[in-house]
């Protein structure tokens, strides 16, 4: 845990927010440009996002979950702010719902994860969009149940299989766990 | 709720996923409080997200950074210079604006100014046109008052020097008794400078200076004492402001029918 990170922080060091960038700005950045869409606009968004994280730095609270989520709290809502703006809308206009799930090139993604990042990749593109609908785009369940006509009970039990599998694999950190993972929420899904 | 059947519940994935009502917060935040082993399975569930989170992970542009790190560090220099640039500029704009509007105010002013003097000219010449209307006026009332009254006689006086002109009149009362003889100073010929008219009555082909004219009399009509013998009247244009024993120049005469 960053405890001293965090009170660095907290006490307004700059270098602080030099390291927690070091650290967040490339995972922030990835769900940021999948909401957004937009290379300018998400680079927009992801100092937005820093900047209140500096500014509101005070309001984490290492007792009520991991850093990483309240940064990604903060990024997923100032982008889908964002996304409320006319211009943003009007781009998605001409653009199709397709880009809903669509994700960055291949040659932006960073190579340390790239045995996971291929496991992903092997999952069905519908269980993929459950899990980035939920934790990408901020959905709530029963909007992903509205967006892919799947019942709002099955939904919370596929999520909740979803979850269990991907610690596994991630507590393993094994790509060829998560292939098989990935057949199992494939079997579980199809019943 | 016991522990195991909060575990189960799905609550701390929903919790980690931000998908709790507040009241689900408030009671995942209290076990998280309350037992170790929430703590533990909520770190775990938030792990493995954060993992996943990984593998989506996209390097952003390094100008990213700086311009975090310079808006934290106040504003930049080129933001300093921009804003500077932009208060310059807006002082432009604001000082043609002044100057614009100060421009135009003063013309608007002066034009004012101008369409004033004219307007108190104008009112000034109609003061003087009303005034002189209403004299005129009071002149014309004094004629038809003599007029209306049936003792009175007027006799035409016909200018000697322009036969043209308009005839004046001397209006007599030969009543007996005391009475009056009323001279239309008005209707008579502005004289020049060191001009006098004498007021002369013609008794036995004769004349009888009756007095000097003046012709600031009120109401445009001056009176003279009668004379009962009159057989007509002359007016004369003298060099002497106290007039003299004999007409030096006949303007006009006229006799009593």
């Amino acid at each position: 845990m960053h405890t001293e990170l965090i009170q660095r922080l907290q006490k307004q060091d700059r270098n602080a927010l030099s390291k927690l960038y070091d650290l967040y700005s490339s995972a922030l950045y990835g769900v940021v440009l999948r909401i957004v869409q937009s290379p300018e606009l998400a680079q927009q968004v992801l100092q937005d996002t820093f900047l209140k994280v500096w500014r509101n730095s005070a309001s984490y609270d290492a007792s009520k979950g991991r850093l990483f989520t309240w940064l990604l709290n903060i990024a997923r809502n100032t982008a889908i702010d964002a996304t409320r703006t006319a211009h943003f809308r009007n781009q998605q206009k001409t653009e199709g719902t397709e880009s809903l799930v669509s994700r960055p090139g291949n040659d932006a993604i960073n190579p340390d994860h790239l045995g996971v990042r291929e496991a992903v990749d092997a999952l069905d593109e519908k269980y993929r969009t459950l899990i980035d609908l939920i934790y990408f785009k901020g959905y709530t369940q029963e909007e992903v149940s509205e967006e892919t006509g799947i019942p709002i009970g099955t939904v919370k039990t596929r999520l909740r299989y979803a979850m269990n599998e991907l610690r596994k694999v991630f507590g393993e950190t094994n790509a060829l766990a998560f292939l098989a993972l990935a057949d199992a929420i494939h079997h579980v899904l199809k019943q | 709720m016991d522990i195991q059947s909060f575990l189960q519940s799905g609550l701390l994935e929903s919790y980690a996923l931000s998908h709790c009502t507040p009241e689900e917060r408030k009671q995942v935040e209290e076990m998280l409080q309350q037992y170790p082993e929430a703590r533990a399975e909520l770190e775990a569930i938030e792990l493995a997200l954060e993992q996943y989170a990984q593998t989506q992970a996209v390097t952003p542009p390094v100008g990213v950074k700086d311009r975090i790190m310079q808006e934290i560090d106040g504003a930049s220099p080129q933001m300093t210079a921009q804003v500077n640039s932009s208060m310059l500029r807006l002082f432009q704009v604001a000082a043609v604006l002044f100057l614009a509007a100060a421009t135009y105010f003063w013309m608007q002013q002066r034009t004012t100014a101008q369409q004033l003097e004219a307007a108190q000219q104008q009112s000034l010449a109609l003061q003087q046109q009303i005034q002189d209307c209403s004299s005129s006026l009071a002149t014309q009332r004094a004629i038809v008052e003599l007029l209306r009254d049936p003792k009175i006689r007027p006799v035409k006086m016909s200018n000697q020097l322009n036969p043209a002109a308009i005839p004046s009149y001397v209006f007599n009362n030969d009543s007996t008794g005391p009475c009056k003889i009323s001279v239309d100073v008005a209707s008579l010929p502005v004289q020049p400078n060191g001009k006098y008219l004498q007021f002369w009555a013609i008794v036995d082909k004769t004349p009888v200076s009756m007095g000097m004219i003046r012709i600031d009399s009120v109401n445009g009509i001056q009176t003279f004492d009668c004379n009962p013998n009159a057989d007509g009247f002359a007016v004369s244009i003298e060099n002497n402001p106290e007039g003299n024993a004999t007409p030096s120049t006949v303007l006009m005469y006229g006799l009593q029918g």
